[in-house]
């Protein structure tokens, strides 16, 4: 061997030790919570002192073959989570996180969840936000194959990444809904309850067959067509369009007027001027055509879309249409490895219309388990959505936070909404009554204006809402 | 949007776990180890999770397992032995047989000589699967 077992041992070691002293810097940082502190320096630290015992152990033990553990522990280390665990303490910025809106997360996860939780917010550079848990399922894992006991920390710890740029954009926190979705998704295992509901029998699903080309002969089955899709394609739409339903279950129509917002982002100049929204799906998305038909017809389930104004009715409609009309995709072809046979996927405009049509034989249950999992309490309604109507007419039309209604706290989900009202409905009255806000820079005045009245609004109603009880 | 990958990761500690209870299993079944030293109970579960998916029950133990993969992984195995599986009928046929092994094993009723080594070479198989989980990645060569 190349390699001797103790060199292997030695390298394995000195990585150990160099994120134990990354773990002392860690600790000596100032964080709001004690128990990030007692995290780092009771959990993290008696991980790696365990870990580094076992290969110092291996390391004199005179057997030519690594030991169990050690396998176990350089396989832990090579997958990277307590890598990922260091990486987000080491970037979680507690001055710069979005406050306001970690507030109404918070609330709604502990109300759904009954459990406590601490969040690790981290900004980037990059538009990307995610929301993931990082702790628990390793806590357990270690507790189970290694005996250890004795951790300090005992709830989840969830890793929120948010642009940095977009850190006072609550007309933007819809998004942050879609990936609260994904989380509470792969919590509870939806898309396996989901996919599993589909009619595998069923001709649709069947003549998915005609899209794919098995090497070597193999068969081609219906047990392979459900592999072929569950490892892509359907899976991760249902994945998608979970998270979708469940940020339009809680926030309503500010999640969709966010997805409008990131599909301005995302359009270049050509396409828009040619009216040509881009409306491609992928193996991980579906169409935004699928996505915005969905999320209108949950609008329209939680019977909320009625009571919206007919200039927000028209703005989705014009949207919906506008993807309705554009179909208009490259076809690719790709190979996909289900463990050890290989097939070769076409896509083609069938392809992803009998996807569409086997999801949409889904979605009733689909609308229903995300009704379970919220619970009422959590689900936007008519109460809120007029609520949010009458706080962008009355407050912040006239300038004033968004923060109460006839001495009442204001619901969190309706000061998000109100925001968007007052964005859409009352842009020109803002325009006169505050002269700031001229159009010299475009909207960036007025978005500045309707974030900072919200912003106020969460923080005061979340404190005059302890005081009501 | 964008996922985080930190969910695959800890997914993938969840298979190692499972791959490390079988290879427990497969030693007790070759009587390397002493029969106590085996963990039925998570490898019931994964036939457990495979009934209920071809039946398409959602139960508590789909807390802890997919389905869908576990049906995956099985498939695979069965395909590697030439044991040929069309339907979900087939699967769910194979499944209950082999669950049926699996609970008698830890009722220590006798076992015939060729169940168990059909058993074993079954869990070898299912072994193999994880591992080449726990190192591919899936999706590759995509392109117009």
């Amino acid at each position: 061997m190349i390699i001797s077992k103790e060199e292997y041992l030695n390298n394995l070691l000195d990585s150990f030790c160099k994120y134990e002293e990354k773990l002392n810097i860690l600790s000596n940082k100032a964080y709001p919570s004690d128990i990030v502190k007692k995290f780092i320096e009771k959990d993290l630290k008696m991980i790696i002192v365990k870990f580094e015992e076992i290969v110092h152990k291996d390391l004199k033990s005179n057997n030519v073959h690594f030991s169990e553990k050690t396998i176990l522990v350089n396989y832990i280390w090579d997958k990277g989570p307590l890598q990922n665990i260091a990486k987000a303490v080491a970037n979680t910025d507690f001055k710069s996180h979005p406050l306001e809106i970690m507030n109404v997360f918070r609330d709604l996860i502990k109300d759904i969840e009954k459990n406590d939780f601490e969040i690790l917010t981290i900004p980037r550079e990059e538009m990307n936000f995610s929301f993931s848990e990082i702790w628990f399922k390793l806590k357990i894992f270690l507790e189970k194959e290694l005996n250890m006991s004795g951790f300090t920390v005992n709830k989840k710890f969830i890793k929120l990444t948010f642009p940095k740029n977009q850190k006072n954009n609550l007309l933007l926190s819809g998004i942050f809904f879609h990936e609260i979705g994904h989380y509470l998704v792969e919590e509870n295992n939806l898309t396996d309850k989901t996919f599993q509901n589909i009619d595998f029998s069923s001709d649709d699903f069947l003549s998915l067959k005609k899209c794919i080309y098995v090497y070597n002969g193999n068969q081609l089955g219906q047990v392979a067509l459900i592999n072929i899709f569950k490892a892509s394609y359907l899976t991760n739409w249902i994945k998608e369009l979970l998270s979708d339903i469940l940020a339009v279950y809680t926030v309503g129509p500010a999640f969709i007027f966010s997805m409008f917002n990131l599909v301005i982002n995302s359009t270049n100049i050509n396409n828009f001027q040619n009216d040509n929204l881009i409306n491609n799906c992928s193996v991980s998305h579906p169409r935004f055509s699928f996505r915005f038909n969905l999320m209108s017809k949950a609008l329209k389930e939680l019977e909320i879309y009625k009571e919206l104004p007919e200039l927000l009715k028209n703005k989705i409609k014009t949207y919906l249409d506008a993807y309705a009309n554009n179909n208009q995709q490259p076809n690719r072809s790709g190979d996909i490895r289900i463990y050890n046979i290989n097939y070769r996927i076409q896509e083609s405009e069938f392809l992803f219309q009998q996807l569409e049509k086997i999801i949409s034989d889904l979605i009733p249950d689909m609308l229903a388990e995300s009704e379970r999992l919220l619970g009422e309490s959590n689900i936007i309604n008519k109460d809120k959505l007029n609520q949010a109507e009458k706080l962008a007419e009355q407050r912040i039309k006239e300038v004033i936070p968004p923060n109460e209604l006839d001495n009442t706290a204001a619901e969190p989900i309706a000061i998000i909404n109100s925001g968007w009202y007052a964005k859409l409905l009352c842009k020109s009255s803002l325009k006169k009554r505050v002269g700031k806000i001229d159009g010299k820079n475009g909207d960036y005045d007025l978005n500045l204006l309707i974030n900072n009245l919200m912003k106020y609004s969460l923080r005061t109603s979340r404190i005059q809402r302890r005081w009501q009880v | 949007m964008l996922m985080d990958y930190s969910q695959k990761q800890e997914n993938s500690l969840f298979d190692l776990s499972l791959s490390l209870t079988f290879n427990k299993i497969i030693k007790s079944l070759t009587k390397e180890k002493d029969s106590k030293d085996k963990n039925y109970e998570l490898t019931i579960k994964f036939f457990e999770v495979i009934l209920d998916f071809c039946n398409k029950q959602f139960s508590e133990l789909n807390n802890d397992f997919s389905g869908a993969d576990a049906f995956s992984i099985f498939t695979s195995a069965l395909n590697n032995m030439d044991i040929k599986v069309e339907t979900i009928d087939d699967v769910l046929e194979e499944a209950e047989k082999y669950h049926s092994y699996l609970i008698s094993f830890k009722a220590e009723e006798p076992l015939e000589p060729e169940k168990i080594e059909e058993l074993i070479k079954l869990l070898e198989e299912i072994n193999s699967q994880l591992n080449l989980k726990l190192e591919s990645n899936q999706m590759n060569s995509w392109g117009y």
